[in-house]
């Protein structure tokens, strides 16, 4: 297993910087998620990784070796692509035993190793087939299993389940995970999903506009976010202004105990989540503006006392839907346990 | 009890055929006369005329015994054959930069390599003389420098102006069809081979070359019939000095105004070309020129 290292890479396009001086560390067999907006340089860092970009700053390690001066075919990187990419003029085993036939592996030896993989991924009657004939879940475990057929020092999954429906995203997610976790690769794995890489990652990475805003656990990253970007793009948050105090966070409508949270006086930003409000009758007094009935869960946006809108979702057990008006007055409490703050 | 009478329009018919049945084939009518008088008739001449010799088929067995004859007829392979191949390695790399690479002034670019195409070929061969003849430039040049006769570097009216000036007439048109089929290509499909460890060589014969194999082979037909077809620049550049076919079909016919024998090289020029597109579309089915 390979640890991979970015040291200070930096790529720009002419004068348009594609991603500024990113540093990080995929951990021997880690799941790494990359997540961020669109054109927040995602792809450019997993192209630099596979050997398609070359950096325009810094250096790239696969273990103690470095790679930045390596071509893309002798980097031994497995790519996972969102169209699949698969070569169409060959057969799906044809595809997994591409790599090997390259490194110059023994017909026979590429071919059981192949056979292998996709049983491994429940689709070895498929061998024979065109990828033109799979499904599009189908393709993309040929894809999978194609990047594995070479043992990568490191896979790099780029979105390889956008465009897939929602039910077999989800299926596909639990078994990708599971393959990762028994072949024990490295991987990183880039979506704009925040679901997905929550799901499917060791640590995630949130990038954002060419630079890593923090990088962490899902759990770190979800319920301790850096900042406000952080907060606002993974998961649901309501960011509300507030004035810290020593030990207290005005909230203007309600304070709350700091706890070891507040790290400086002054102006700050309390990140709440749609779970801390409770509708239980508490202190905060709101008024409805929407209510959502989505199976399992209401969600709310309701306007706090200073103007605010948030939302809150609670259980359809807890209140009845059919009650609520827009305009209605309602009270409720905040948990502040899980409270997090951020300049 | 109520009958009930459904009624059946009457059709118009003609001798028993639908008119409405007829109709297409009415319409297309003037154009398949046309056709017939145009295209069918002058082949059945040339056919006819072919065969009006002494000896059974004795013009066709000419065309292989006479040295002359079969002599012009290798020289056309030999010519088409070359062209075809300059032509469809240059093409392939000029119509790969095109489709690959953004650059500033990429369309007058593409303006200027697709100008040629609407050329004459007695204009191909004037440019060819301008620049390779005894006074053209290049040689002048040439001489200038190593203060040999210009006339040695003046290669036009030879083998290789002819070579030239068919390369020069086919190029545009070989890259220009070329130049789609490839920008259609999936990039990221080369770069997964890349990553699975192909060198960009290897990448090109697996991966990308079967991709755009259709559009080689159109280009390859296209290419090769036109130039064992071309006429206009070979009169300039190579009357007298190479014998090719076409050239050939013009001295039989109007030197020697042996009109039946060269209507029979006419005949084997045609089935050559025709055969050669048959072939194409036998292997990868639709038209040369679409």
């Amino acid at each position: 297993m390979t640890e991979v290292t970015l040291d200070g890479i930096t790529k720009r396009f002419g004068t348009e910087t594609a991603i500024e001086d990113i540093s990080l560390t995929v951990r021997e067999g880690e799941v790494l998620s990359i997540v961020g907006p669109s054109g927040c340089g995602k792809s450019t860092t997993l192209r630099t990784i596979a050997g398609f970009e070359e950096p325009t700053e810094g250096r790239i390690h696969f273990d103690d070796r470095d790679v930045t001066d390596v071509r893309a075919e002798e980097r031994n990187v497995g790519l996972v692509f969102q169209n699949y990419a698969l070569f169409k003029n060959m057969t799906v085993l044809e595809n997994v035993t591409f790599g090997p036939r390259m490194q110059g592996v023994p017909k026979e030896e590429r071919r059981a190793k192949a056979m292998e993989l996709l049983e491994l991924v429940g689709i070895d009657d498929l061998a024979d087939r065109d990828p033109s004939s799979l499904s599009g879940g189908q393709q993309q475990r040929v894809g999978l299993v194609r990047a594995l057929a070479i043992e990568p020092e490191i896979l790099l999954l780029d979105e390889p389940m956008t465009g897939l429906d929602a039910k077999l995203k989800k299926r596909l997610r639990r078994e990708i995970g599971k393959l990762l976790t028994d072949i024990g690769v490295t991987t990183l794995y880039v979506t704009h999903d925040q679901t997905q890489a929550m799901a499917m990652a060791d640590r995630v990475a949130v990038l954002n506009d060419g630079h890593i805003e923090q990088i962490g656990t899902p759990e770190t990253v979800y319920e301790q976010p850096a900042n406000q970007f952080v907060a606002n793009f993974i998961g649901t948050s309501n960011l509300l202004p507030a004035t810290a105090n020593g030990s207290t966070v005005d909230l203007g409508f309600t304070t709350i105990e700091a706890g070891g949270l507040s790290p400086t006086n002054g102006e700050v930003t309390v990140v709440t989540r749609p779970d801390d409000f409770t509708l239980n009758g508490g202190p905060i007094e709101a008024s409805v503006l929407d209510t959502f009935y989505i199976g399992g869960t209401v969600q709310m946006v309701v306007e706090l006392p200073d103007e605010n809108q948030i939302s809150l979702n609670v259980s359809p057990k807890e209140v009845d839907v059919s009650d609520l008006e827009p305009g209605d007055r309602i009270n409720l409490s905040l948990d502040a346990s899980n409270v997090h703050v951020v300049n | 009890m109520i009958e009930r009478v459904i009624s059946i329009p009457e059709r118009v018919t003609v001798r028993g055929k639908r008119v409405d049945d007829l109709l297409p084939w009415l319409l297309s009518l003037p154009f398949a006369l046309l056709f017939l008088l145009f295209l069918g008739l002058p082949l059945y001449r040339l056919f006819e005329l072919s065969f009006q010799s002494e000896t059974f088929l004795g013009h066709y067995v000419n065309i292989f015994a006479v040295g002359r004859y079969r002599n012009a007829l290798f020289m056309s392979f030999a010519i088409s054959i070359l062209v075809t191949g300059v032509s469809i390695v240059l093409g392939l790399f000029m119509a790969y930069f095109i489709a690959r690479r953004e650059f500033v002034g990429k369309r007058l670019v593409v303006a200027i390599i697709s100008f040629p195409i609407s050329f004459p070929g007695v204009l191909v061969a004037w440019a060819m003389i301008v620049v390779l003849g005894r006074t053209g430039v290049l040689p002048q040049f040439l001489a200038f420098l190593s203060g040999e006769s210009a006339s040695t570097f003046a290669i036009v009216f030879s083998f290789w102006g002819l070579v030239a000036g068919y390369t020069y007439f086919t190029l545009p048109r070989v890259t220009m069809s070329m130049v789609s089929s490839i920008e259609k290509v999936d990039q990221s499909v080369e770069e997964a081979a890349r990553s699975l460890g192909a060198t960009r060589l290897q990448t090109f014969r697996y991966v990308t070359l079967p991709v755009i194999a259709p559009a080689i082979a159109s280009a390859v037909t296209l290419a090769f019939s036109v130039c064992m077809a071309a006429f206009g620049t070979a009169l300039l550049i190579a009357s007298g000095v190479v014998d090719i076919l076409p050239l050939m079909i013009f001295n039989v016919i109007m030197g020697q105004q042996d009109y039946a024998a060269g209507a029979a090289m006419a005949v084997v020029l045609t089935i050559i070309t025709v055969s050669v597109i048959y072939g194409y579309r036998r292997k990868f089915g639709g038209s040369v020129y679409a």
